[in-house]
This record gives C-alpha cells, sequence and structure tokens, in this order.
C-alpha cells in the first residue's frame, strides 16, 4: 500500500513538472555547501558525519508509528522514534535493543504457562530529551496502546490481552497475560511511548509528540517544512556509545518520479526510496553515482471476491453474490489469468510469483497455483456454470446457479488511484477475462476511500463490491492479520466495524485453523495450521493471489553500512550508515 | 475592404459580415481547420488497425516507428490509437464543459454586473460560495454519494464528468463578465440606447456583450485547456473515464513515470493538449476580432 495520496490540486503541476523534463531546481553545488557545515560539527567518536538527503514521494502525515497505517510513515519514524525493547533483524529473527535480553522459556523470562512475559531494560537508557527511560515508559506504552479510543491503527495486536504490567525497579516490566499470546516480542518492536512527553492514551492520534517525537532512536526531529522536508539532527542520549555515524538526516518530499531520479543524478539525494525505474534502467541512469537495491517485501497482491451480494443494504455474507456466489465461476477467472505474462512482461519481473497468503517469513507456505492459466478451461468452468456466449462476446446466464437468465457476466474491479503496477494489472487482467467472456469494469477510487472505514462506507467494510485489488501485508508474526481477514466471525458489520474479511468467507475448518495458530507457541505447529488455511483460501478462492512486490531504495555509492530487510523500512539500521561526500 | 463605404453595412448581413472579418484572422481558419481534422481523426479512430486495449506486453515502450507512429506504450499498445480513442473524451469534455461554464458564468456575471442591487448582492454570494467550497472535498464527497449507487453508468458517465467540471468553473468567468459589465453598462454609447427606448435586453445582447467578448473568449481557452487536465483528475477520484479507456489526460499523466525511457510517452499527448488549446485561442482571436464593434461599425 506504498501510495501517494493524491490531490487533484496538484495533478495540474505534476504535468507541468513532468513536461519540463523534470530538472532539478538546484544545483548541486548548493547541497554541498550545507553538507559541509554539519561535516565540521561532527563529534569526534561520531564516524564521518554529514548529511544524507533521502528523497520520499509523499509526506507522513504524522510521525507515529502507532497512529498511522500508512507505510510512509514507517520510512520516516524507523529513524527517530521506533527504538523499542528488540527489533526484527533482515534475517527474520528478534534481536534485542533496550532490552538486555529477549525473554524466553530458557531464561524465565516467558512464564511456563505462557501468561507472564519479563521485560529487563538495559541500565541508564534515556529518551532524546536526556529524560530516563524506565520501565514505568512500557507500562505507559500498554495503556496507550490497550486503550480501545487511542485511535491505534498499527502495532497494536494483542495489547488488549495484557492484563497489567508490573514494574517492580525502573528496569523491569512484568506483564501478565489473560490469554497466550505467541507474538508477545512483537509487541514492543516498534518502539516506546515516553509517558513525561506524549499525553492522554485516548488522545493519540492528536499529540504533539506525534509530529515531534521524544523517542529513543538514533535522530531527533529539528525541523518539519511541510511539504518540502524533515530535518533530524543526533540523538546525544541515542544508547549506542558512537552512534548514529551521520550528522543530519534531511527527508526531502518530492512527489514526482522523474524529478526524484533527477535529484539523485545530481547528487541532491543519497537515498531514493521506491524509484520509479527498474533497477537496470535506474542503474543505467545514475551510472555509478547510485544503484538501487531489491528487497523482497511484505505487500501482497491478491483480487478478493465479494460471495454475498452487494448493494443489498446488508453487510453480512447472505444473500450470495448473483455472479461470484458460484465456487465454478472464481475458478474461471482463476484459470483465466495469464500470471506467467503478467509477471515477466507487464510487471518486468519487478515482483515475484504469489499463490497464498503466507509468501514471507517463516510462515511461508510454498503451494502450487491452484489454477494456473488455461483459458480455455475457464470457459468450460463458466459453460458448466450456466453461462454462454452472448451476442457481444460477453457471457449471459442461462440457468445459473443464483443469477437470473440474460444476467450478464459483467463485474465491477476495484482498486486505488495512483499506483501505476496497480493499473497497469489490472489494465491486463481484464483484457485476460474479456477473452473468455467476463467484462470486468475498472473503478479505481482514492486510496482514502478504498481503505476507508466502515463510518465512512468505504466499499469493501459494507460489501458493495464485486471484486477488489489490492496489496495487503503482515510483519513477522501472521497471527493478528490473517485471523482479522479470515475468521467468519470477522466480516465487517456495524457491531465489528474493523473485521477485514472482505470477502464474507465462512469456513469453519479455518475458523479451528486459526485458533490453533493463534495459541500454540511452537512454530512448527502454528506454520502448519497457517499452511492449512492458504489451502482452504485455494479451495474456496475467496481470492486469488496474484505476486508479491519487491521494495526498491536507491542508495549512492558512497553511502555505507546500510542493511535493507523486508521486515524493517529505508531507515531501519540508520545508525549505522556512514557518508563520504 | 478599404473601399467599403460606412453605409455599405447594412447591405451586408451581420452574420457575413462576422465570417468574414473572422476568416481574415488566418490563423484563426487555420485553428478551425486543425480542430475539424482533430475531430475528425477522434471520430474516426476505429479506422486504426489497433486496439486502443488489447495488449503486447512484451512489445512495449517500442519507440516511433512506421508500424507505431507514436510507438507503444508500458503494455505495447499503440499510442497513436490510444491518442485518437482519447481525443473523442479529452475534446468532448473540454469543449462542452468549458461551453457550459462559460454560458453559466455569462448568465451570472451578465445579470449581476448589469442590474446590480440585490440581485448581484444574492448572484455574487452564490458565486463567492462556490469558490470558497474546497474542490478536492466536494469532489470526495461527490464521489461517495456516487459509489453508493449501483448504476456503473452513472459512475463512468462522461456527461457527469462534464457538468462536475462546468459546476467547479462557472464563477472565475461569472466574476469576469460581471466586472466587464459593471464598467460598460456606465459607457455613453449604452446611455444613448437607454435614452432612445432599448429594453434591458437589447442593451446586453446587441450593445455590452459584443463588447465584452474578447476577455470572455480568452478565459474560455483558458478553461477549456484546464478542462482536459481536470478530467484525467477527476478519474484519480473514482469518477468519470476508467482505465483502459484512453484519454489525453490519463495517458500524459501515465508517462511521466517513464520519462527518461520514453520520452515520446509524454510529448505526444501533450502536443495534442497544446495544439488544442492554441487552436482555441486563435479561434477566440478570430471572434474577438470578428465581433468587436468597434472594427464592424467603422469596416475597417
Amino acid at each position: 500500500m506504498k501510495v501517494k495520496l493524491f490531490t487533484l490540486f496538484v495533478l495540474s503541476g505534476l504535468i507541468l513538472s513532468s513536461c519540463g523534463g523534470g530538472s532539478g531546481t538546484q544545483t548541486p553545488g548548493a547541497t554541498q555547501a550545507s553538507t559541509a557545515a554539519p561535516a565540521a560539527t561532527a563529534t569526534p567518536e561520531a564516524g564521518g558525519g554529514g548529511t544524507v538527503s533521502l528523497i520520499i514521494p509523499e509526506e507522513p502525515t504524522t510521525l507515529n508509528y502507532f497512529a498511522a497505517d500508512a507505510a510512509i510513515v514507517r520510512q520516516v519514524a524507523e529513524a527517530t522514534a521506533m527504538t523499542g525493547l528488540d527489533t526484527i533483524d533482515q534475517n527474520g529473527e528478534y534481536q534485542p535493543v533496550l532490552t538486555t535480553e529477549l525473554p524466553t522459556l530458557d531464561n524465565g523470562g516467558l512464564s511456563q504457562d505462557y501468561l507472564t512475559v519479563t521485560w529487563k531494560l538495559k541500565p541508564d537508557l534515556k529518551w532524546s530529551d536526556g529524560q530516563p527511560l524506565t520501565s514505568d515508559d512500557i507500562k505507559f506504552t500498554w495503556e496507550v496502546l490497550s486503550n480501545p479510543n487511542s485511535g491505534a491503527l498499527s502495532g497494536a495486536g494483542g495489547f488488549d490481552l495484557i492484563q497489567s504490567v508490573d514494574t517492580p525497579d525502573p528496569l523491569t516490566a512484568v506483564l501478565s497475560y489473560s490469554s497466550p499470546y505467541p507474538a508477545y516480542l512483537s509487541q514492543f518492536a516498534y518502539g516506546l511511548l515516553p509517558r513525561h512527553a506524549a499525553g492522554a492514551p485516548e488522545d493519540m492520534i492528536n499529540w504533539d509528540w506525534d509530529r515531534k517525537p521524544i523517542g529513543a532512536g538514533p535522530f531527533v526531529v529539528t525541523d518539519w517544512q511541510s511539504g518540502q522536508s524533515i530535518t533530524m539532527g543526533r540523538n546525544p542520549y541515542y544508547y549506542e556509545a558512537g552512534k548514529p555515524y551521520l550528522d543530519q538526516l534531511v527527508f526531502r518530499i518530492v512527489p514526482e518520479p522523474a524529478a526524484q531520479t533527477a535529484m539523485m543524478m545530481q547528487g541532491e539525494g543519497q537515498v531514493h526510496l521506491w524509484p520509479g525505474e527498474l533497477p537496470d534502467e535506474y542503474d543505467s541512469l545514475l551510472q555509478g553515482k547510485a544503484s538501487q537495491v531489491l528487497v523482497p517485501g511484505i505487500w501482497n497482491m491478491a483480487i478478493d471476491f465479494n460471495l454475498s451480494a452487494p448493494f443489498d443494504g446488508d453487510s453480512g455474507p447472505t444473500p450470495p453474490h448473483p455472479i461470484l456466489g458460484d465456487l465454478l465461476v472464481r475458478q474461471a477467472i482463476a484459470s483465466a489469468i495469464d500470471y506467467d505474462t503478467l509477471i515477466h512482461d507487464v510487471e518486468k519481473d519487478s515482483v515475484y510469483t504469489s499463490t497464498n497468503p503466507f509468501e514471507y517469513g517463516w510462515s511461508k507456505c510454498d503451494l502450487p497455483r491452484p489454477f494456473p492459466y488455461n483459458p480455455m478451461k475457464a470457459m468450460q468452468l463458466l459453460e458448466q456454470a450456466g453461462w454462454v456466449v452472448g451476442t457481444d462476446g460477453i457471457r449471459v446466464a442461462r440457468g445459473a446457479l443464483y443469477a437470473k437468465d440474460g444476467t450478464r457476466l459483467s463485474l465491477e474491479l476495484q482498486g486505488y488511484t495512483n499506483f501505476d503496477p496497480l493499473q497497469n494489472t489490472e489494465e491486463f487482467i481484464v483484457e485476460n477475462f474479456k477473452a473468455v467472456g467476463i467484462e470486468a469494469r475498472i473503478q479505481n477510487y482514492d486510496f482514502s476511500i478504498i481503505f476507508g472505514t466502515y463510518a465512512d462506507k468505504s466499499p469493501r467494510m459494507i460489501g458493495d463490491f464485486d471484486m477488489l485489488i489490492f496489496d495487503r501485508g503482515f510483519g513477522i508474526d501472521p497471527q493478528e492479520y490473517v485471523a482479522n481477514a479470515y475468521r467468519s466471525g470477522n466480516i465487517p458489520s456495524e457491531s465489528n466495524q474493523n473485521g477485514a474479511n472482505y470477502f464474507r468467507w465462512v469456513n469453519l475448518t479455518a475458523d479451528e485453523l486459526l485458533k490453533t495458530a493463534g495459541s500454540h507457541f511452537d512454530q512448527a505447529t502454528r506454520k502448519d495450521a497457517y499452511c492449512q488455511i492458504a489451502q482452504q483460501v485455494n479451495t474456496d478462492l475467496p481470492q486469488v493471489y496474484l505476486y508479491l512486490f519487491q521494495d526498491g531504495y536507491g542508495f549512492a555509492n558512497n553511502l555505507t553500512g546500510y542493511t535493507v530487510s523486508t521486515w524493517g523500512s529505508m531507515t531501519w539500521g540508520v545508525q549505522n550508515w556512514q557518508y563520504k561526500e | 475592404m478599404t473601399e467599403s463605404a460606412p453605409g455599405s453595412i447594412k447591405e451586408q448581413s451581420m452574420a457575413r459580415m462576422i465570417l468574414r472579418r473572422f476568416f481574415k484572422h488566418r490563423l484563426a481558419g487555420l485553428a478551425i481547420v486543425l480542430l475539424a481534422i482533430l475531430s475528425l481523426l477522434a471520430a474516426f479512430a476505429g479506422s486504426s488497425p489497433y486496439s486502443p486495449t488489447e495488449q503486447a506486453p512484451a512489445n512495449d515502450y517500442q519507440p516511433p516507428s512506421a508500424s507505431h507512429w507514436f510507438g507503444t506504450d508500458e503494455l505495447g499498445r499503440d499510442v497513436f490509437t490510444r491518442i485518437l480513442y482519447g481525443g473523442r473524451v479529452s475534446l468532448t469534455v473540454g469543449l462542452i464543459s468549458s461551453s457550459l461554464s462559460i454560458a453559466l458564468g455569462i448568465l451570472v456575471g451578465a445579470l449581476s454586473g448589469y442590474f446590480g442591487g440585490w440581485l448581484d448582492s444574492i448572484l455574487m454570494r452564490i458565486t463567492d460560495a462556490f469558490l470558497t467550497f474546497p474542490t478536492i472535498f466536494v469532489l470526495i464527497l461527490l464521489s461517495a454519494f456516487l459509489r453508493e449507487q449501483p448504476y456503473p453508468w452513472l459512475k463512468n458517465s462522461v456527461l457527469v464528468v462534464i457538468v462536475i467540471i462546468a459546476s467547479l468553473s462557472w464563477m472565475w468567468p461569472a466574476r469576469l463578465v460581471r466586472s466587464l459589465f459593471l464598467v460598460l453598462r456606465e459607457r455613453e454609447f449604452v446611455s444613448a440606447t437607454r435614452a432612445l427606448g432599448g429594453s434591458d435586453a437589447r442593451i446586453i445582447i446587441q450593445h455590452i456583450f459584443p463588447n465584452s467578448i474578447g476577455p470572455i473568449l480568452v478565459s474560455m481557452t483558458l478553461q477549456m485547456a484546464a478542462a482536459i487536465i481536470t478530467e484525467s483528475g477527476l478519474s484519480y477520484l473514482g469518477f468519470g473515464v476508467q482505465p483502459p479507456t484512453p484519454t489525453w489526460g490519463s495517458i500524459l499523466y501515465t508517462a511521466q513515470v517513464h520519462v527518461f525511457k520514453a520520452p515520446w510517452l509524454a510529448f505526444y499527448p501533450g502536443v495534442m493538449i497544446f495544439i488544442t488549446v492554441m487552436a482555441i485561442n486563435y479561434i477566440g482571436d478570430g471572434l474577438r476580432d470578428a465581433f468587436d464593434p468597434y472594427v464592424i461599425h467603422t469596416g475597417r
């Protein structure tokens, strides 16, 4: 969902700048002059120092990771306020950060009944304003994220299961859970919130802290020019002595892809988030100045089917969708997509094949495509399901399961705007569908509508859609996301407005498997349960998986020490970056 | 023309006179021809050997050649064909919505500027109200309303796009026309007509309007260019023309990302919009000359 929120007003400006060839507005000399001054003030123990400019396509609305679900927030916030008790490294393993060691069964940090977790802080930790960081801040973080009115959109999974947090001393926090939570190590991996500098839990989304966070991360926000740049200086109280090596980060907000690349060409940027060009093309344009690094992402593109009738005034699973309610039709749709051409020629091999929800991390399931590309079979299935070719090549119902005779096999395909890879995919599969007699009408909406809330009447929430296409992803532990998406009790409704079972899929086997996966601590057992859920998905076909995105980052060749990770953002590990001008 | 004596004006019909003056402006004549060619090309887009939506992804980013005059795009579609089809939407939206917007603007501005008083106050407050609406929120609201209607024809209709663009852009011409009328209604020739018993309608239509046609036409050409661009912006909010149907604005927008690799993708739709806007501009120029009462009555 790395998408640029888009307004009508900027459009004409964008087009004008593209006509201008996207040439940079500043001379390279100007940047060099501005980087020279901070370098002179670098402290002796701080590596090479210097200022690094990071080009980002859109402005984050907040730097509070928990208060947002837009991917851009983490890309910036990870440099300042997302240093927590532990982190997930590039291999998908938990590593201690502010804690002395990870609480496990072996070291007693996790109790035998899995209901008590004890976190020990490293001594003498400080927030970026110099105040001590203590176990009470762990307690405060729990108070905020377990508050149902906090407005938390990310990273709040399992906090409602924590019944109490005891702080026997400033370095120790003892968490009591009402039921075992296998993903307990991920809960404090995305940062802590300071009690002294934040605000009331129920007011989280309005804290001043959100735009100028006091954190434990390597950098601190020093300046924020709306629409232009966010500047960060070193956090003098960072827990690792001598780090970060750099003196300053400047996040420059440049919406136009060609202008971003032009800035990299002119040396005005050292790091480039999500370049518009593919690696080969990018590297040849940058001619040794910078190159693009790809890392497998977590964003998994799929088509969701609505199994229930749209526009029937109810968001529940009944009555069935007149067309998509029939499994044969869903199988036909899955067989009609030319996956290989889509991945190799349309997406130019910038994505990986994906066949199921579990495509990365320890829960990855290697499953074959349930219905490989076979247009002949698609047509057979449609004939069998009672859909015959009409006068204009689009099929009409004659003896179909739910649809009245004469109904056209015409479906709306909803996606979000302003993301070229998605639109290319849509346009391609619409042609695939046409070839077997299915009409798909693309209807793209702004990001905010497609991913809107139940109260906003977002189509996927109230169930008024036929097919949705978007990319979804979860962090290192799938449970929270997967349970929300596949449990039959999580169909969005008036009483469960945060449910994410957009397909209106009811499968009792999957419900049981989710229970197993969510209550066991043994990874093999959990993985087995997830893979069985994937099988259920590929049998019932509430959705069809297409491909997995990679995240692309452009790095200047004179920047070293960076690590790219599926589990982290561009700025994960920024304390280790070194830059030679 | 210099030999035509003032007395001969009555012998020529007004319409013929205007036409003659219009075509005397050579660029205006050329512009009419260009616009006609563009419209015809769009109308007969179906005669292209390629389909605007059929893809050949392996044949992407072909530079302009004999088989693909304007090259191919990221999905291997023929850009020339897409521009022809795109012209249907873009020219329709541009011409009709700017005409509608100007017509509404003239009506409101003329009434307001000529009559003044309470009518002026009411009309101008309405205009102000429309101007203060943050466009983007009105659009999001409309989009939300339309998406709850299960009628695809309503969401994807070019008519809806035209009405939306016109209803969000008539205020500028309205204010322009009002200010022109405010000035012109105090001029001697208006007083003279009134003294001779000329009705309000006669004064407005025959005397003030022709004198203000120049700025109005210039404003219309600007509106038209803006409408073509706005149309492509609207589709991002879920209105109107959705992919894969091409429009000039959407082709231009998609081309931005590929500006280093395939500059021609942005060049051709840009040129089309440029030609259209220039043509409208020159036609506006020609019309101004043709309608200019000073020029007509002195027979220059």
